[in-house]
């Protein structure tokens, strides 16, 4: 061969060295095709250092794990190991963005969620619970250590399989620890705190429009919320109340409580002070996760007492509305060993199970939306703020990124979350939530409960939870009830009329410069909002007020949702004489919007004496024959949607545009009601409710012929509202659907997204997140997640749920064959 | 070069050409995979050394179930932009490559020191 050939040889085999490094993933032995071996589950025996004695796991037919150990040492950490074979990659993404570490995987465009986690302080508090844990309780810390050790266990052991997302992006397993199960613990209670974001956007609209008009458009209370609170009563709780203080429940309420006396802050000051409002706003709201989903995360659950069940046995339905992952949040586990006997769903990366039952009680959660935080404005000086009238340096801590140190100031109320100049003085705006006292003993509850075998073992393992607040639905085999569990922060407030009273958050910013209105304490556990065995045979709380005007703690930062599920669980369960199974899962099930079967009424009145075109003609026939269902094949519910949305648009959105105000959420549909009943000619409808109807119905027809056609019979529901269940990892390809999906906002079976004038919707994210119904008496009990155990995309369990949860099914939690059965030893 | 000297090469360089695929992900693995093959002449040695690695790496699939990989060939080339049967190729091929020209290369370097020696004998 002549030398130039030779080494045109070369060139070429250093070529294809060259280009092959970019393929190392394809490789059929180690690259992503590996994969594959975790995919399938089948019987088999796992050798692992960590165990004292062996341990069984076997899977259901659902996916279901069912782990049976001799000791709970031995029990928390095969939870671990399981939970790491199934969802490893979820779980550290999760710990990565909740510590504030993202952007050291995906780069700078992770960097802005981590300086919102930083900022927080969620991986702080999770030090901090760390330390207070092991100290104070460390026969739990070991149990949540366990539960480490087993996921380590699994990362060196010869079982591990590199999950497809670390094999795409590079990316090696950190082995874990208790800090990281505390982080996430953050996290989700961060998502779902209430007190922080509510006040600010409350403060920017009572700003811009006044206080008449913001208490219009967001009453403490929803409209038509009396007598469908989560606590049935007058808000009464233990016998106490306000009344019982001397104070007038209708004297409370009837009061602006934005104004300085209640706040300490000057309202014509906060007018001025709109940009930090904003720059603390945005500074709080995670960049990274509200791409995923938007912030609709509410929930449903009702418990039936034995009384007005028709098997006599308390029963429970809970479906916790959350973001809708592939693969889920939620893993679904059965934990047997001499002192557990519990079964339901993991939070995954969290030991124990959060939602579930024991042989003899079952709870769900659902949030309250009641302040467990507060924003406080803040005087500053460079690196001192004031406070009582003497300076004080701010604590700081400094965090390594990618561009630079990012530095957090402390001052006593917490971190400061946004910094403004107005007229040569510094303001800042600080956050002070319960979570960053370290003391939120969440775990300790969820194990509590794990070994519980009555209502009243339930209630004293709800001691112990601290942040978020939620409603406990609970059921034991004799009672049924709810407790709102959790720390909420209390501000001494003196009334204009001299009485002073005790009060749960603010509905604007707090004074953080004067000692008047800094958290005086909690509410004390025994007067939490609960009861036990209601007489009128059921409760409910899907997210609306907890309790009415004369709880003696009142709930001025209380932003609750519409009530509009709530008034359908109401009407559906009150309408019958007794309650069974079958009924729990047809009211689970329920896609009737409330507020649109009352609202459709009077749009039909405002439209029936318009002449109409052709199109409109047939479009109004359908809304008329409409019932209010929310089913992926109505197409009244389609033009009821764009109708609603364009209405908003040009009442609210016109308003709200005119203020700059376009990020804040729009008044309820309630708000809207009640406004078109009793006040038809509000500015708010410029002058005529029935004309900003028939305009809106115009442009909604309009807008629906030119995306769908002039063929009203394709303009269904599902066609322009979709389901997508996305990945964390944000690649479509491991996503699931989209699917047309029922339901709305207000629908029980939830469906929600923005009311927006696009075709299709943006895409559902968020919804029920698992469906739960238990009745420990009768030892029945059912669930569904929409997705499977698996975190593998090509498991089969990645998604053999999904069809059930779409259909409204559900599966028997007692009676599944098994498929698999690992021996761990 | 007797036959059973040539069946030993190719023997040979089958298993390194496992081991290589079972053990490490680099394509540039071919060099070695190759070597053996030094005893045939280049234009032999180019087409075994890429029958080897072809064959070999393609195997390596039937350890799992050809729908799962189908399946995954699918979510890769979503992702990556390229069609599905490349996924499942592009490596053998690269690998094969590989292989073939570091197989004509070592018998070009073997034959050249073998004329040398005479040579300078």
């Amino acid at each position: 061969m002549r030398p130039v050939s030779f080494a045109a040889l070369i060139i070429i085999i250093i070529a294809i060295s060259y280009f092959s490094q970019g393929i190392q993933l394809l490789s059929p032995a180690n690259g992503a095709w590996i994969v594959i071996k975790s995919s399938g589950i089948s019987s088999q025996s796992f050798s692992i250092k960590g165990l004292e004695r062996n341990v069984t796991i076997s899977i259901d037919a659902t996916g279901m794990a069912h782990i049976y150990a001799y000791n709970d040492h031995d029990l928390f950490f095969a939870q671990g190991f399981y939970s790491a074979y199934q969802r490893l990659d979820q779980m550290e993404f999760q710990a990565i963005l909740a510590s504030g570490n993202l952007s050291r995987y995906i780069g700078k465009s992770g960097l802005e969620s981590d300086k919102t986690m930083l900022l927080l302080g969620l991986s702080r508090n999770a030090y901090l619970l760390q330390n207070n844990l092991r100290v104070n309780y460390p026969s739990y810390y070991a149990l949540i250590q366990d539960f480490s050790d087993g996921i380590n266990s699994y990362i060196h052991s010869n079982y591990y399989v590199t999950p497809l997302v670390f094999k795409l992006a590079g990316i090696k397993p950190f082995d874990w620890s208790p800090f990281y199960s505390l982080v996430w613990q953050e996290y989700m209670s961060w998502s779902l705190t209430t007190g922080a974001s509510e006040p600010l956007a409350y403060s920017l609209l009572y700003s811009s429009v006044g206080p008449s008009l913001t208490e219009q458009l967001w009453p403490y209370y929803p409209y038509y919320s009396e007598n469908a609170t989560v606590i049935p009563g007058d808000g009464e709780v233990n016998n106490f109340s306000l009344s019982e203080q001397g104070i007038s429940p209708s004297y409370l309420w009837s009061l602006d409580w934005t104004q300085s006396w209640a706040t300490g802050v000057n309202t014509s000051l906060l007018k001025q002070l709109t940009p930090l409002i904003r720059y603390a706003l945005s500074n709080i709201s995670d960049p990274y996760m509200s791409s995923f989903a938007s912030n609709f995360v509410g929930s449903n659950s009702w418990v039936i007492t034995s009384a007005f069940s028709s098997t006599k046995s308390p029963m429970l339905a809970n479906d916790p509305h959350l973001p809708l992952y592939a693969p889920s949040l939620w893993l679904p586990i059965q934990l047997v060993d001499p002192n557990f006997s519990v079964a339901g769903w993991e939070l995954v990366g969290e030991p124990g199970v959060l939602i579930g039952h024991t042989s003899h009680t079952a709870w769900g959660l659902t949030t309250p939306e009641g302040n467990s935080a507060n924003v406080y404005l803040e005087i500053l000086n460079g690196s001192n703020y004031l406070f009582d009238g003497k300076w004080y340096q701010m604590q700081t801590v400094n965090y390594s990124l990618a561009d630079g140190i990012y530095r957090v100031y402390y001052t006593n109320n917490g971190p400061v979350i946004a910094r403004y100049n107005l007229d040569g003085k510094e303001y800042g705006i600080s956050l002070n939530w319960v979570a960053s006292r370290g003391d939120s003993y969440d775990l300790i509850a969820e194990i509590k409960l794990d070994t519980s075998s009555t209502y009243q073992d339930m209630i004293d393992a709800l001691r112990y939870w601290g942040s978020p607040p939620q409603n406990f639905a609970l059921v034991s085999t004799d009672h049924a009830g709810y407790i709102t569990a959790g720390y909420y922060p209390l501000i001494n407030e003196t009334l204009p009329s001299g009485k002073s009273v005790q009060v749960i958050g603010s509905r604007s910013i707090l004074n953080g410069s004067i000692s008047k209105y800094e958290p005086s304490g909690l509410v004390p556990f025994n007067y939490l909002p609960q009861a036990t065995d209601p007489e009128r045979g059921y409760m409910f709380a899907p997210n609306q007020p907890t309790v009415w005007e004369n709880y003696p703690y009142p709930f001025i930062g209380g932003f609750w949702a519409s009530g509009g599920r709530a008034q359908a669980i109401n009407n559906y369960i009150s309408s019958k004489s007794s309650f069974s199974i079958q009924q729990m899962m047809n009211l689970q099930s329920n896609i009737t919007d409330y507020w649109a079967v009352q609202l459709n009424k009077l749009f039909l009145n405002s439209l029936s004496n318009m002449s109409k075109t052709i199109l409109q003609q047939q479009a109004y026939s359908y809304l008329s024959s409409w019932n209010g269902e929310a089913s992926t094949d109505s197409i009244g519910m389609t033009v009821y949607w764009y109708t609603l949305s364009e209405l908003d648009n040009i009442t609210y959105g016109k308003m709200y545009s005119q203020y700059n105000l376009t990020n804040l959420p729009m008044p309820f549909t309630s708000t809207t009601l009640y406004l078109a009943i009793n006040q038809p000619n509000s500015t708010i409808f410029a002058g005529s409710f029935e004309n900003s109807v028939r305009t809106a119905f115009i442009s909604a027809v309009s807008l629906l012929e030119k995306s769908l056609g002039s063929n009203v019979s394709k303009w269904q529901w599902g066609n322009v509202h979709l389901l997508q269940i996305q990945s964390y990892s944000a690649l479509s390809e491991l996503s699931l659907g989209p699917y047309p999906i029922w339901g709305d906002s207000h629908t029980v079976s939830v469906g929600g997204v923005p009311e927006e004038l696009v075709i299709p919707e943006p895409y559902v994210r968020v919804g029920s997140s698992l469906r739960f119904i238990a009745s420990p008496l009768t030892n029945q009990f059912y669930g569904v997640i929409p997705g499977g155990a698996s975190g593998n995309v090509l498991s089969s369990y990645y998604s053999n749920q999904l069809q059930f949860w779409l259909n409204h099914q559900y599966y028997d939690m007692n009676n599944q064959s098994i498929i698999a059965r690992w021996e761990l030893g | 070069m007797k036959l059973y000297y040539k069946i030993a090469a190719l023997v040979l360089s089958i298993v390194i050409a496992y081991i290589s695929l079972l053990y490490t992900s680099f394509a540039a693995m071919g060099i070695i995979v190759a070597f053996p093959l030094f005893v045939f002449k280049p234009l032999r040695s180019f087409i075994a050394g890429f029958a080897i690695s072809f064959v070999s790496s393609l195997s390596i699939y039937t350890l799992y179930p050809l729908s799962k990989v189908s399946q995954l060939a699918a979510i890769l080339a979503s992702i990556s932009g390229i069609p599905s049967i490349l996924v499942i190729l592009l490596y053998p091929i690269l690998f094969s490559l590989m292989t073939a020209f570091s197989g004509a290369m070592w018998s070009e370097i073997i034959s050249a020191i073998g004329k040398r020696r005479k040579a300078n004998s």
